[in-house]
């Protein structure tokens, strides 16, 4: 008998119909992908199964009883952990804290010593090595996701629900994160693994659920699914999965960088002495695992950061000392990490949005003043442009799906036509027809003779698009190799911190 | 229920369940709740005066929130509005009785100009500075400043420099020069509304239609995008709390100039704390603001006709304006409750699965 | 919570004070027996100190309701919430056809000059102020001056008494402002005079709270006058007055109520209580309106006619004390004494 099983459920939002008729069974001891675009309608079934959302029809069944969770709580005490995309953790607690919150008995005394006991005995029955008296804002993404799975199986769970797990590890991780997951198989704890990623669905998986347009279309034992099927059943249509480059005509330096060192808010040097040039015409990609310097290389090229030492040239002139909307000016377009954080106002519309970075500018104002026509007719082309749906320049970007609002970005930094996109973790938690749709544009823009700058954790999106690698290890640019000659294997080498030579794979 | 809706049916309601629990609280204290509501509107809207009167009292509230609504869209909290209201009061009560040889054309402007600036430099650049350059916190400083502001304006008039000559501590009248005339006569309403009616509008038009407002708003929902899009951050905090200073103090200039006439210890009831609840019940969007602003003044001119003619005591109708007040300023109460509702079908799971934390 | 509170203190001040000057209503009860006021209509006007301000406002309302028990005349009172609401509410009475309207206090002095203007016909009385270009408007000034000596006196006299556990022979007494403000500073010019009648070495503590409303402060400041060494304090602060009022009691010191007997608030040691008889003076100026006699211009409330006073002190006072203050009223009538009005210091 099933251990999870889903029938015909359907959830509707106004007009918006999120989930219909929606089945899955989920066996014990099994891994089972579901995969989809996004607003396919995963995040939703989620919801209901963990009991954020209640179902407007159908049934949901744990070991053959009907269960219908009133509030989350439920849903855990019923056996279902859910480790969310973002982390459900609280920073300034330690992870023992952090794990026993919530279930701490009704005690008023919060029993420490125990908790850290428990802590460190279900993180070495799964391999999991966790310090429980550190920090949470401390440790990094990776470990993070640990004390959330062992959070969930602190709590009893039954069944282990992994939402878009990977979008934030890097290869290492992954693969640990692989093994746990087999080791809970093992103790015959099933994992729900929702991702929109094929590679790695089909290395974990044993069964996988395709979601499209909120309906479950398709179930079967990964063995019998090759990638491009699994690709047209989520999208609906052929995908051409590999991208298709053509080698760079490197032409002129755009960005020269020279000796740049930075320091992050604790005032510890996270950039150490970094040099190098991106040309027209190319893609520089930075690899790296995520906490090397990147994120502080990229802010201080864009202006958001003071340099400890170091120089920035862009199209033969010093721009060390300039600000961030000069730097926009002279055409340096930035594409963020974080897009909720820094690319976006989400209570903004989707026309405001688009002219977030370039308001102050005919023909978006006229001496101070708005132009609303113009912001609109400028959503109205970018969106049919970039495909952004839905297809209206009024709604609040906050209620766009997540690659719909990296599209509005990208747009809105495209648009403006910059000599320079840097873009980091562009495709982060996007959808294979979503992330298609980027690399392209940024492909496109190098067609055009213009230099992109890409900074990705994933090594094959790294090694797809760019025309030269850097990679980043402790604050240092360890090395910068000729793609052509990068293999996974030197590549991370060298984000271990190995140094190669330039150009030369080992 | 679309949010526009929403944001328009939670406030009415609010209002609606205050005048219920109003009226329940009058009859069980032996009241007549009808004929009480009866009077209240007739005391807001019964006859030109009344309405005049109503339209008056709306005036100071208009401009302080206006002033305070720019803040929270900026995502600051100016708390201090009352005591920028008495700088600017004070400031146009000195001007207008100092300089009684100028034309009007001159001296109403100067008044007015000398109050914004000194409510701006109050609220606004002080506060400001103090919260971009070393990070205190607006709500401490603008609460501190002003209660500067209420105690330098009780100095002022208890055998202070601005006591007028005589007994009572009370400036002297502002001359006419710089009195805003009446336009109803026998009420307060003077031609004050024309101000805060052009401040409405230069409000909205600042808000949403200028690059200024724009980044003003984008500092207020996400400081972070804001430094990414170029924005100087603390500059626009400076430049917020200061408008925000700078129609407070106009509030307090027109107020002086079309009602009182002169600073007197109790010239305000708090119109500064009002206007922060008025801006919430208006979600701080300056049209609303205007509707607001003349439901709490309708509030206040009609309960105190309301004494005078229902027989209803004076406690009471306090109480009762009180109750609606409370019921308006916490309409998010609701969207709790309707939370709660839905869920309560399942009310005997959900103890099943509390436990203390 | 804080309303019943008030409420309860209310009814008893009303009670209280009711018994503090029965002399004066009696006699006008006996003369006009007859319900004669049935066509008169009385407004109040209170200041933005409310009904509940334990003072003036609340006094003004029980004259207003002696005069409603004695003639049948029908009242309305209205509380003002801000200055600016002076004009509107003074007004709409005019407007109603009140034949009297009451303004409660010195705030009012420019909107009751604007209102009586515009509506000659309507009688007006203003309390605490002095308006004397109108005919249809009385001013009712209190001479505080006189009960502030008298309580000063008795404050002086008990200072010096050897066998009263409260008094602790340092010589020191306290006066507390609620505001520099004229009305309270007769109060306290008075006062010191009194004692420095009889103790001539006594030291007269002064100080200002600056608000009528904040009995934390009251009672800080008390606490400070205590360890001053002084054994008695008079506040003269409204509801300032209660925090010295309760630190007195928390201390086991005097203390001497101001405008009405506020005896209640601390029975063992609230000594006596100075009086403003601003019902007296309410009920005097109706009951003269309703019969034709009313009189504009400044009116002057003292001891001789009743329009201040002092209530009946504790046990604590001897009876030697008593008298002895007691013989200082004729002087005070016949003008022999004339206190000071002014503090010394300004």
């Amino acid at each position: 008998m099933a251990i999870l099983e889903i029938r015909n459920l359907r959830k509707v939002f106004g007009s918006v119909i999120a989930n219909d008729d929606v089945n899955l069974s989920l066996e014990a001891g099994e891994t089972h992908a579901i995969l989809g675009e996004n607003g396919a309608g995963k995040s939703t079934l989620i919801k209901m199964i963990s009991g954020l959302y209640k179902p407007d029809y159908g049934q949901i069944l744990l070991n053959g009883v009907e269960q219908h969770f009133a509030n989350p709580r439920e849903a855990i005490i019923a056996g279902i952990g859910v480790v969310h995309q973002h982390f459900m953790l609280i920073p300034a607690l330690s992870v023992a804290e952090n794990v026993v919150l919530g279930s701490e008995g009704g005690r008023f005394l919060f029993r420490k010593k125990q908790a850290i006991d428990n802590v460190l005995r279900i993180s070495k029955e799964l391999g999991l090595p966790l310090d429980p008296a550190i920090k949470v804002q401390d440790l990094p993404v990776g470990m993070q996701q640990r004390v959330e799975i062992v959070k969930a199986l602190y709590r009893n769970a039954r069944i282990l629900i992994l939402d878009e797990p990977t979008a934030v590890l890097t290869p290492q991780e992954t693969e640990e994160l692989f093994a746990v997951v087999r080791r809970l198989n093992q103790d015959q704890i099933p994992v729900i693994f929702i991702s929109h990623k094929l590679d790695e669905v089909r290395e974990i998986a044993d069964r996988i659920t395709v979601m499209r347009a909120g309906k479950s279309v398709h179930t079967m034992p990964i063995a019998d699914a090759t990638a491009k099927e699994l690709a047209q059943l989520m999208v609906g249509r052929e995908v051409v999965l590999e991208t298709l480059k053509t080698p760079a005509q490197a032409g002129e330096v755009v960005l020269r960088v020279e000796n740049l060192s930075v320091r992050d808010d604790r005032k510890t040097t996270r950039v150490k002495n970094v040099s190098f040039e991106v040309r027209t015409g190319e893609i520089f990609g930075i690899a790296g695992v995520d906490g090397n310097g990147q994120t502080e290389l990229v802010e201080a090229i864009v202006g958001l950061r003071k340099l400890e030492g170091g120089k920035i040239h862009f199209l033969d002139k010093n721009i060390t000392s300039e600000n961030v909307s000069s730097r926009i000016q002279h055409g340096i377009g930035y594409v963020p990490q974080d897009r909720q954080r820094d690319g976006l106002v989400l209570q903004f519309t989707v026309a405001d949005n688009l002219v977030l970075r370039s308001v102050g500018a005919k023909p978006f104002s006229k001496s101070g003043w708005l132009q609303k026509k113009s912001t609109r007719a400028n959503a109205e082309k970018l969106i049919k442009e970039f495909d952004i749906r839905p297809p209206l320049e009024d709604v609040q970007v906050g209620s766009l799906s997540g690659g719909n609002q990296q599209k509005v970005i990208l747009a809105r930094e495209m648009a403006r036509e910059p000599m320079l996109l840097i873009a980091v973790q562009p495709t982060r938690g996007l959808d294979v027809g979503a992330i298609e749709g980027i690399h392209r544009h940024l492909l496109s823009l190098c067609e055009q003779g213009k230099a992109v700058l890409l900074v990705s954790l994933e090594l094959e999106e790294i090694m797809q698009l760019s025309d030269r690698i850097g990679v980043m290890h402790a604050g240092e640019l360890v090395t910068v190799m000729d793609a052509k000659a990068a293999t996974r294997e030197s590549l991370g080498l060298a984000m271990t911190g190995e140094r190669v030579e330039e150009g030369v794979a080992p | 229920m679309s949010k526009r809706t929403q944001s328009l049916v939670l406030p009415l309601l609010a209002v609606i369940t205050g005048l219920i629990l109003g009226g329940i609280i009058m009859w069980v204290s032996g009241y007549k709740p009808i004929n009480a509501y009866v009077a209240l509107f007739q005391g807001a809207f019964g006859n030109s005066v009344f309405i005049a009167n109503t339209i008056a009292g709306a005036i100071p509230l208009i401009l302080t929130s206006l002033g305070i609504a720019i803040a929270f869209r900026t995502g600051l909290f100016n708390i201090g509005a009352e005591g920028q209201y008495w700088i600017g009061a004070m400031v146009g009560t000195w001007i207008g009785y100092n300089f009684p040889h100028l034309p009007w054309y001159i001296h109403i402007p100067f008044a007015l100009i000398g109050a914004m600036v000194a409510g701006g430099i109050w609220g606004g650049l002080i506060p400001g500075l103090a919260k971009a350059f070393v990070g205190a916190h607006e709500v401490i400083t603008t609460m501190m400043m002003s209660y500067i502001a209420i105690l330098i304006g009780h100095f002022m008039l208890e055998r202070g420099p601005m006591m007028a000559p005589g007994y009572n501590p009370q400036s002297p009248l502002v001359t006419m020069s710089a009195t805003l005339p009446t336009l109803v006569s026998n009420s307060n309403l003077s031609a004050g509304i024309f101000i805060a009616m052009v401040a409405i509008i230069v409000v909205y038009l600042l808000l949403f239609h200028t690059t200024f407002g724009y980044r003003l708003r984008t500092v207020g929902h996400n400081p972070m995008a804001a430094k990414y899009a170029g924005m100087n951050v603390p500059l626009f905090t400076i430049y917020s709390l200061g408008l925000s200073g700078v129609l407070a103090g106009l509030g307090g200039a027109v107020q002086i100039m079309g009602v009182d006439h002169q600073l007197t210890d109790t010239f305000s009831s708090g119109y500064g704390y009002t206007a922060i609840v008025v801006s919430l019940l208006a979600r701080n969007n300056p049209i609303a603001i205007f509707f607001a602003s003349v439901f709490f003044s309708a509030l206040s001119t009609g309960s105190q006709v309301m004494q005078i003619n229902s027989g209803v005591s004076p406690n009471m109708t306090d109480v009762i304006t009180g109750v609606i007040i409370f019921f308006v300023a916490t309409d998010k109460l609701y969207s709790y409750f309707r939370g709660k509702f839905r869920r309560s079908s399942k009310a005997q799971s959900e103890q099943k699965g509390v436990s203390v934390s | 919570m804080k309303k019943r509170f008030s409420s309860l203190a209310l009814s008893a001040v009303v009670t209280l004070s009711a018994l503090a000057l029965p002399a004066v209503s009696a006699a006008a009860a006996q003369k006009h027996a007859a319900p004669i006021g049935a066509n008169f209509k009385v407004g109040l006007v209170t200041d933005t100190g409310g009904l509940n301000d334990h003072s003036f406002n609340h006094l003004a309302y029980v004259g207003v309701l002696d005069a409603h028990k004695k003639f049948g005349i029908k009242y309305s009172v209205v509380q003002s919430h801000q200055s600016s609401d002076y004009v509107p509410n003074l007004t709409t009475f005019a407007q109603e056809g009140y034949n009297m309207v009451i303004a409660v206090g010195y705030l009012m002095d420019s909107a009751v000059q604007q209102v009586s203007k515009e509506y000659p016909k309507t009688k007006f009385l203003i309390i605490d102020d002095a308006i004397t270009n109108r005919k249809n408007v009385m001013s009712a000034i209190f001479d505080t001056q006189q009960c502030g000596y008298l309580v000063g006196v008795m404050a002086g006299l008990m200072n010096q008494q050897k066998h009263i556990p409260q008094i602790n022979g340092k010589n020191v007494v306290g006066v507390i402002g609620g505001q520099d403000i004229p009305p309270v500073e007769s109060y306290m010019a008075g006062f010191e005079a009194g004692v420095k009648k009889v103790d001539p070495r006594a030291t007269v503590l002064q100080a200002f709270a600056n608000s009528f409303t904040d009995p934390g402060t009251g009672q800080q400041m008390a606490l400070a006058q205590i360890s001053q060494g002084a054994d008695i304090i008079f506040p003269v602060a409204g509801g300032t007055g209660t925090g010295v009022i309760n630190a007195a009691k928390q201390k086991n010191i005097f203390a001497i109520g101001v405008d009405a007997n506020q005896n209640y608030l601390a029975p063992s040691t609230v000594m006596t209580s100075a009086l403003k008889g601003v019902d007296v003076a309410t009920e005097i100026a109706i009951t003269d309106a309703l019969h034709n006699h009313f009189k504009s211009g400044v009116v002057h409330f003292n001891l001789a006619n009743k329009g201040v006073g002092f209530a009946p002190p504790i046990k604590a006072v001897p009876a030697s004390v008593l008298k002895k203050v007691d013989s200082f009223i004729p002087l005070l009538v016949k003008g022999k004494i004339n206190p000071p009005a002014l503090l010394s210091s300004h």
